[in-house]
C-alpha cells in the first residue's frame, strides 16, 4: 500500500443555523449533516464518493479542507495545500482575471514573481489541460463550460498538490464535454500523481474513473470498497437493476 | 396536431444577427412522445419556447410556421395564444424551485391554470387540484395542498409542477430537462410518472434533454440537434443502434456506462 | 466595437457635455472673461450682450465668469466628497463584509443610526461644527456619504466572499488582504461605479443646498449653489440671472447622468 495522505476519523459535521449577533441570543440550532465518517486517501488514489442530493457528500468534501468549520473528529493531512474543484465552473473563476492571471495566481501567492518563469509554467499547464496558448488572455466569460473547468483544474494543479477534491466537477457540463473532462482527470492523475476525491451523484461516472468507491446515504458512509466490489454488491443490485 | 415547418430563430441584439435555430421541422401526432436531444446552446430550448408561444422578444426574428391545432403560435395575436397556453400546451422546466412561486401555497399554484381558463367554483377547483396531486403520486395530497414549495423535496416539487401543468388536461406537454436537477432514483420515478400520464390521458409529450439515456427510456421517436440544426431524427432504437451522423455517434459514446475509462 | 460606441447616443452626448463642463472648470483656473469677484457699479444688472454673455448681477459682476468659477468649485466639491465617501466606504464595507462578526454588527448598527438622519441635516450639523468654507463642505458631505457607500460595498463583499473562486484563493493560501484587494475588489467596481455616479449628482445637489442656506461656500468664492442663492432675490425683477445659473446646474447634472447611463450600457452590452 502506498502512503496515506489524508486520514479522516469519526468526522461529524454540523450545519450552523445562526451566526453571532450583537443583540440576539446565540441560539444553538445545530443540525448534523455527516455522522462518523472515517476513511483514508492514499497517494495517487482515485476515490469516488457517491450519494443523492442532501446526503452530506459536499459538506464532507468541504469539511476536509476546513471550509466548513463546525466539525468534530479527526482530519489529518499528510500533504500541503490540497485543492478543490467545484461544480459550477462559472463561479469558480474570477471574472476579472485572464486565464494566465488565474493560472499564475497560486504561484504568485506562494511568492514566485519571476515573469519568465511564471509564463513558462502557464504555458506548460495550458498544454497539460489541453488548451492552446491563445487562451492566455481570455477572460472566463469568453470560455465554454468545459474550457472553464479545464482552467479550474489547471489552477488547482499549479502548486502540484497531492490531493484534489472534486465536488461534482462534471455535473454542470454537457455529456460530450463530461467525457472529455473525465479523461482529463485520469490524465492528470497519472501525470501529476495527484490523489482525487471525486464526488458525484452518478455512480456510473464514478465507476468509470475511480479505483475505490464510497457510498453515502443520509449523512453516513454506508458502503466502502473497490470499484468491482461495489458494483457486485447487493446495494448495487438494489439501486441500479 | 403539431406541425412546425421551417422554423428559424434569429437574435438581433448584438451588432450582427445570430441565428440560433435553422430550418427546424417537427410533426407530432396526438399522444406521441418525442425526444429532442442536444447540448446546451444547440437551440433545443429556444425551439421549445417558440412552440409554446413564449418567444415574444422584439430583438428576435422568427420565420416559418408553428401550427398547433390550427393556431399559428408565431403569428396569432397574443390573445389567441393565451387561450392555448396552459390550456392546450403546458410546459415544465428544469428548476422546480424557481418555477414555483415561493410565496404561494401549492394548491393555489396547481389551480392557477383553472382560474385563468375555466370558470369553476372554489370547491370544484380544490377537488380537481387534489385529484391531480393524487394522480402525480404525491402522498397525502390534502396536506400538500396547503404547503409551501420550500417544504417539499426536489422530486416532490417537480411532481407539483407536473400536476399544475396537467390540470387543464393539455394536448401537449413540453418538458424542458425536467429530470436534470434530480437524483438518479428520483429521475426514474418522474420518468415513470410521465409514461403513466401519457398512457392514461393521452397527453403528447415533447421531452427535451441532453441526456440520451433518459430519452431512450421514454421516447419512441427522437430528434438530435446540434448548432441550431436537426442533424438526425428517427425511431429512438434505430438512432441508438445505427447512428448515421458523426455527432450522434459521439453523443452516444459519451453516455456514462459501467465501463472503465 | 466602434459601432457599439457610436450607436450609443447617451454616451456620446453625455461625454461631450461632461467634457465641456470639465473644460469650463479647468479653464476658469487660469482664465475668466472678467474677475468673478470684481464689482462694477456701472454694469449693475447689465443685460445679455456680447460684452457680458450672461449679463451682470446686482454688484455688476460678470455672471458668466462667476458661473465658470462656480462650476469649478462645485465639481471640485463633488469629486472630493466622493473620494472621501468612497475611501472610507470601501475600507469599512470591505472589512465588515469580509470578516463579518461583532465588528460588522457594531459598525453596521452605527451605520444605520447615521443613515436614519436626513443627510442634509447631518451635513448641517458637521458644518456648524467645522465652520463654513468649501473644504469643510467637502469633508462634511464626505462623512455623510460614507455609510451608504459602506453598506453597498459591504453587501457586495458579503456576496462575493461566498463564491467558489474566493474559496479557491483561500485554499491556495492567499492572505486575507490579498483576497480583499485582488480577488474581490475588482469585482465590486461595477457596483462602485454606478454608486459614484449617483453620488456625484447627489453631492452637486447637496452642496447647492448648503450654499443656498448660506453656510456652504463663502464669498468671495462662489459655487453654483451660492449663485443660485444670490439670484433668488431677483427672480422676478431679473429672471435671466436665476434661470441661467439654475439651468447651468441642471445641465451639469443631466450631462453627467447621461454619460454614466451610456457608459453603463456600453460596458454591459
Amino acid at each position: 500500500m502506498t502512503d496515506v495522505i489524508l486520514h479522516v476519523e469519526k468526522l461529524n459535521i454540523f450545519y450552523k443555523k445562526n451566526d453571532a449577533k450583537l443583540f440576539s441570543k446565540r441560539e444553538d440550532k445545530r443540525k448534523q449533516v455527516v455522522f462518523d465518517a472515517s476513511f483514508d486517501i492514499h497517494e495517487g488514489e482515485m476515490l469516488g464518493l457517491v450519494g443523492g442530493s442532501g446526503c452530506g457528500k459536499s459538506s464532507l468534501g468541504k469539511a476536509i479542507l476546513h471550509i466548513n468549520n463546525d466539525i468534530d473528529g479527526e482530519i489529518i493531512h499528510y500533504s500541503d495545500k490540497p485543492q478543490m474543484i467545484f461544480q459550477d465552473p462559472k463561479g469558480s473563476l474570477n471574472p476579472k482575471m485572464t486565464v494566465s492571471d488565474i493560472l499564475m495566481e497560486p504561484l504568485r501567492i506562494s511568492g514566485l514573481n519571476d515573469k519568465e518563469e511564471l509564463n513558462k509554467r502557464v504555458s506548460e499547464m495550458l498544454s497539460d489541460i489541453g488548451l492552446s496558448d491563445e487562451y492566455r488572455d481570455r477572460f472566463p466569460n469568453e470560455l465554454s463550460g468545459g474550457q472553464r473547468q479545464r482552467v479550474c483544474i489547471g489552477q488547482a494543479l499549479m502548486l502540484k498538490p497531492k490531493l484534489l477534491i472534486a465536488d461534482e466537477p462534471v455535473s454542470a457540463l454537457d455529456v460530450t464535454v463530461q467525457a472529455q473532462i473525465m479523461r482529463l482527470f485520469k490524465e492528470v492523475n497519472k501525470k501529476y500523481g495527484v490523489a482525487v476525491l471525486f464526488i458525484s451523484h452518478d455512480l456510473k461516472v464514478v465507476y468509470q474513473l475511480c479505483d475505490n468507491i464510497m457510498i453515502m446515504e443520509k449523512g453516513r458512509i454506508i458502503k466502502k470498497g473497490t470499484d468491482e466490489e461495489i458494483i457486485h454488491s447487493d446495494f448495487f443490485k438494489l439501486s441500479y437493476e | 396536431m403539431l406541425d412546425v415547418i421551417d422554423l428559424n430563430i434569429e437574435f438581433n441584439d448584438h451588432d450582427m444577427a445570430e441565428t440560433v435555430v435553422y430550418d427546424f421541422d417537427l410533426h407530432m401526432e396526438e399522444g406521441e412522445i418525442v425526444g429532442l436531444v442536444g447540448e446546451s446552446g444547440s437551440g433545443k430550448s429556444m425551439s421549445a419556447l417558440a412552440i409554446a408561444g413564449l418567444l415574444s422578444r422584439k430583438d428576435m426574428t422568427k420565420r416559418g410556421s408553428i401550427l398547433f391545432c390550427n393556431t399559428d403560435m408565431l403569428k396569432a395575436p397574443r390573445n389567441e395564444i393565451r387561450k392555448v397556453q396552459g390550456n392546450d400546451i403546458a410546459m415544465i422546466f428544469q428548476e422546480p424551485m424557481s418555477a414555483l412561486n415561493p410565496l404561494k401555497k401549492i394548491g393555489w399554484q396547481v389551480e392557477e391554470s383553472l382560474r385563468i381558463h375555466k370558470n369553476l367554483s372554489k370547491d370544484e377547483m380544490k377537488s380537481l387540484a387534489i385529484k391531480m396531486l393524487e394522480e402525480v403520486e404525491l402522498d397525502d395530497p390534502e396536506s400538500i395542498y396547503n404547503k409551501y414549495p420550500h417544504e417539499l423535496s426536489g422530486g416532490m416539487r417537480q411532481r407539483v409542477m407536473i400536476a399544475s401543468a396537467l390540470i387543464c388536461e393539455p394536448k401537449l406537454l413540453i418538458a424542458d430537462e425536467p429530470t436534470t436537477a434530480l437524483d438518479v432514483n428520483v429521475q426514474e420515478q418522474i420518468l415513470e410518472l410521465l409514461i403513466k400520464i401519457n398512457k392514461e390521458k393521452g397527453t403528447a409529450i415533447l421531452f427535451i434533454s441532453h441526456d440520451l439515456s433518459v430519452v431512450r427510456k421514454l421516447c419512441k421517436r427522437v430528434l438530435v440537434m446540434y448548432n441550431g440544426r436537426i442533424v438526425e431524427e428517427g425511431l429512438t432504437d434505430d438512432v441508438f443502434d445505427n447512428p448515421k451522423e458523426e455527432y450522434t455517434k459521439t453523443l452516444i459514446k459519451s453516455i456514462p456506462t459501467f465501463t472503465k475509462l | 466595437m466602434n459601432k457599439k460606441l457610436l450607436s450609443n447616443k447617451k454616451l456620446i452626448i453625455g461625454a461631450f457635455l461632461s467634457i465641456i463642463f470639465l473644460i469650463i472648470a479647468l479653464v476658469s483656473l487660469i482664465y475668466t472673461p472678467y474677475d468673478p469677484a470684481a464689482m462694477n457699479s456701472s454694469d449693475k444688472f447689465a443685460g445679455i450682450s456680447f460684452k457680458h454673455i450672461m449679463g451682470c448681477d446686482n454688484f455688476g459682476r460678470d455672471i458668466f465668469s462667476r458661473v465658470m468659477a462656480g462650476t469649478k468649485i462645485t465639481i471640485f466639491i463633488a469629486i472630493g466628497t466622493n473620494i472621501i465617501g468612497l475611501f472610507f466606504g470601501i475600507i469599512i464595507g470591505a472589512l465588515t463584509g469580509y470578516y463579518g462578526g461583532i465588528l460588522d454588527e457594531i459598525l453596521m448598527r452605527f451605520n444605520d443610526a447615521v443613515l436614519a438622519f436626513p443627510s442634509i441635516l447631518l451635513a448641517l450639523v458637521f458644518l456648524s461644527a467645522f465652520g463654513p468654507g468649501q473644504i469643510n463642505v467637502m469633508i462634511s458631505l464626505g462623512i455623510v456619504f460614507v455609510p451608504s457607500y459602506a453598506r453597498i460595498i459591504r453587501s457586495e463583499y458579503l456576496r462575493i466572499k461566498g463564491l467558489d473562486y474566493v474559496t479557491s484563493a483561500k485554499l491556495m493560501g492567499a492572505r486575507n488582504l490579498r483576497i480583499i484587494t485582488r480577488h474581490i475588489l475588482p469585482n465590486v467596481f461595477p457596483v462602485i461605479f454606478s454608486t459614484v455616479v449617483i453620488g456625484f449628482n447627489n453631492a452637486v445637489l447637496a452642496e447647492a443646498g448648503l450654499s443656498f442656506l448660506g453656510i456652504g461656500v463663502q464669498p468671495p468664492n462662489a459655487s453654483l449653489g451660492t449663485l443660485l442663492s444670490d439670484s433668488q432675490s431677483f427672480v422676478f425683477s431679473h429672471p435671466s440671472y436665476t434661470f441661467l445659473t439654475g439651468g447651468f446646474m441642471v445641465l451639469l447634472i443631466v450631462s453627467f447622468s447621461l454619460f454614466s447611463d451610456g457608459f453603463k450600457e456600453y460596458i454591459n452590452a
